[in-house]
């Protein structure tokens, strides 16, 4: 009787985990696939996007617009304007309203407000800017908001197949530079939290290029990284104040003197790789 | 809860909805509309502004040879060892290349482009012609190959400004340190932008306009949190207008050895080639030709056709 049992209990699982694969495979109980039109001739490179109170999509591009399109179950029928403008490579954002968006650009964490109602943004508000920039196309970076009215800020390091320039932000580490993903200048591998005063903390370090972050509804942290140097393969990571995470170019950043001051007083604890 | 429920929903939504999109560019099928389009970026690498509704782009600039006196508030980079994938260090070096990291570039068309720097706190050039061609940075429309080693845009046209020296903008507070300015904000003033930063106790907001003749430059302070503000300009030739002490307006003459190549500049170079000669060409070079009115305008005519093709 036992063995009826076991076998009965182990077909009854087969069978489950068949059906949940199955509908895995399929995606129709996971998610739903809508399709949205999108003006020709604007390039679709997208850094980060978001949904206002309206349901409407807001998406950075590189060259500097943030659109905001106004959803349709006619995809042709999407209708999409203009809200901000002369964003470098915005790749992180926060949606606070229809007319305020956080988004972290190349060289700063940026609020950009309608100040007027029109539906474009007139006020850059510079909230951050503290990181180093190189002048490397690599050095992107992601943010995601902590809920009280700080923001998490995730920044990449550079890359060996683009320069350097001769006049830099945020100091400037010979060693840093050295290798295949570097990191030359002010805390390139690392993630910030800038709290709502601006006061900052080094939170984890020795990322290599985050390509995003998230703060789930129990508030846990988690990034993704980049497969390459110090990265056999594509991790996502569960982030503890205090981890470092591999990519050793980011404890050689810039040896200006905020850099030494913070770094001394950050902890990074044992066997959180 | 439910909200939170539901935004993790879109998520999932956002990202399959970009995966079409990218599928619907791709085919070009998408008939969606774009309803306001004066200051969108498109696939064109030489996209410019105009007077009325200047284009603000912020990207890489390239360095047109500023001093270290201006760009005080940065690090110098250093050459580097080469680096290999799959070898590591190799022979040779990885020069640093010359660009600005943090510039905000604003174009009125083919009357004035300049570029105001977040770091410095300050106008650093401006140039007179087109805006810029970014195919370095944003990629070959056609191929998307972008510069190799190189990822910074060129300027287009004429450089008729290249700050030189120490800050411009002088308060007159002996505790303000006017060599850390901290940018603080921009704020699109119908359209044009103006610039806030913060200098010691003085809060600063600065707005770039062209001047009313060729090579000229206006540029409007207004001041706060201190008594009195002064400006200083090297090089350039300038008149200030003061409405007060805390406001004020600059109008900088440019580059004097610039001449600007219209009708007039070109029929007179055709008939009198020795009236003004460019700097590195010799002098009684050219023949004198007897032109008529009409021949002389059929040639400038000619010439400016050649131009533009």
């Amino acid at each position: 009787m036992k063995m009826v049992i076991s076998c009965l209990v182990l077909v009854s699982a087969f069978l489950f985990l068949s059906r949940t694969r199955a509908n895995d495979r399929s995606g129709n109980s996971c998610y739903t696939v809508e399709t949205v039109g999108f003006p020709g001739g604007v390039p679709l490179e997208v850094g980060a996007m978001g949904l206002n109170e309206d349901g409407e999509l807001v998406v950075a591009l590189r060259r500097g617009n943030i659109l905001i399109g106004k959803l349709s179950s006619d995809p042709d029928a999407t209708d999409w304007r203009v809200f901000a403008q002369a964003l470098h490579n915005a790749c992180g954002m926060h949606v606070v309203s229809r007319s305020e968006v956080i988004v972290s650009q190349m060289p700063e964490l940026t609020r950009i407000v309608d100040t007027d109602g029109d539906g474009q943004a007139d006020l850059y508000e510079n909230l951050y800017s503290e990181w180093g920039i190189g002048g490397n196309y690599h050095e992107i970076n992601s943010l995601v908001s902590d809920g009280a009215g700080g923001y998490y800020v995730a920044l990449g390091t550079a890359s060996y197949n683009s320069p350097t320039y001769y006049h830099v932000r945020g100091g400037y580490s010979k060693i840093g530079r050295r290798g295949r993903n570097y990191s030359a200048v002010s805390w390139k591998g690392w993630l910030l939290h800038i709290d709502q005063t601006g006061e900052t903390t080094p939170w984890s370090s020795g990322f290599r290029m985050q390509n995003g972050i998230l703060l789930d509804r129990d508030g846990n942290l988690w990034s993704g990284d980049n497969q390459g140097d110090w990265k056999g393969t594509t991790p996502f990571y569960h982030l503890r104040r205090g981890h470092f995470k591999g990519t050793r170019a980011a404890w050689c950043g810039s040896q200006d003197g905020i850099g030494r001051r913070i770094r001394s007083s950050f902890r990074p604890r044992r066997g959180a790789l | 809860m439910k909200m939170e429920v539901k935004r993790y929903g879109m998520r999932w939504k956002i990202v399959l909805v970009f995966m079409v999109i990218g599928a619907l560019r791709a085919k070009g099928a998408s008939g969606s509309r774009l309803l306001l389009d004066e200051s969108v970026v498109t696939y064109d690498n030489f996209i410019t502004g105009t007077e009325a509704n200047p284009l603000v782009l912020r990207t890489y600039f390239p360095d047109p040879g500023l001093s270290g006196e201006v760009l005080v508030n940065h690090a110098i980079g250093y050459r580097s060892r080469r680096y290999k994938m799959g070898e590591g260090d190799v022979e040779g070096f990885a020069d640093p290349i010359r660009g600005i990291v943090a510039g905000i570039g604003v174009n009125f068309g083919g009357k004035l482009s300049y570029c105001w720097d977040t770091t410095e706190c300050r106008l650093l050039f401006a140039w007179q012609g087109g805006f810029m061609d970014m195919t370095n940075d944003w990629g070959n429309p056609n191929d998307g190959r972008r510069g190799s080693y190189n990822n910074v845009p060129k300027i287009e046209g004429n450089l008729i400004y290249l700050t030189k020296g120490s800050h411009p903008l002088m308060i007159l507070d002996e505790f303000t340190n006017t060599h850390s300015p901290k940018y603080h904000s921009m704020r699109l003033v119908g359209n044009v932008p103006e610039f806030a930063y913060k200098l010691g106790k003085a809060m600063v907001r600065v707005r770039i306009t062209p001047g009313e003749n060729p090579m000229t430059l206006v540029k409007s302070y207004f001041v706060t949190g201190v008594d009195r503000a002064e400006y200083h300009e090297t090089d350039y030739d300038f008149s200030l207008v003061r409405k007060n002490s805390l406001e004020f307006s600059v109008k900088i003459e440019g580059r004097k050895d610039l001449v600007r190549a219209d009708d007039a500049y070109l029929s007179e170079s055709i008939r009198v080639p020795g009236g003004k000669i460019v700097e590195g060409f010799p002098s009684g070079f050219m023949p004198v030709y007897s032109l008529e009115d009409d021949q002389a305008e059929s040639l400038v005519r000619f010439l400016k056709e050649e131009a533009s093709q």
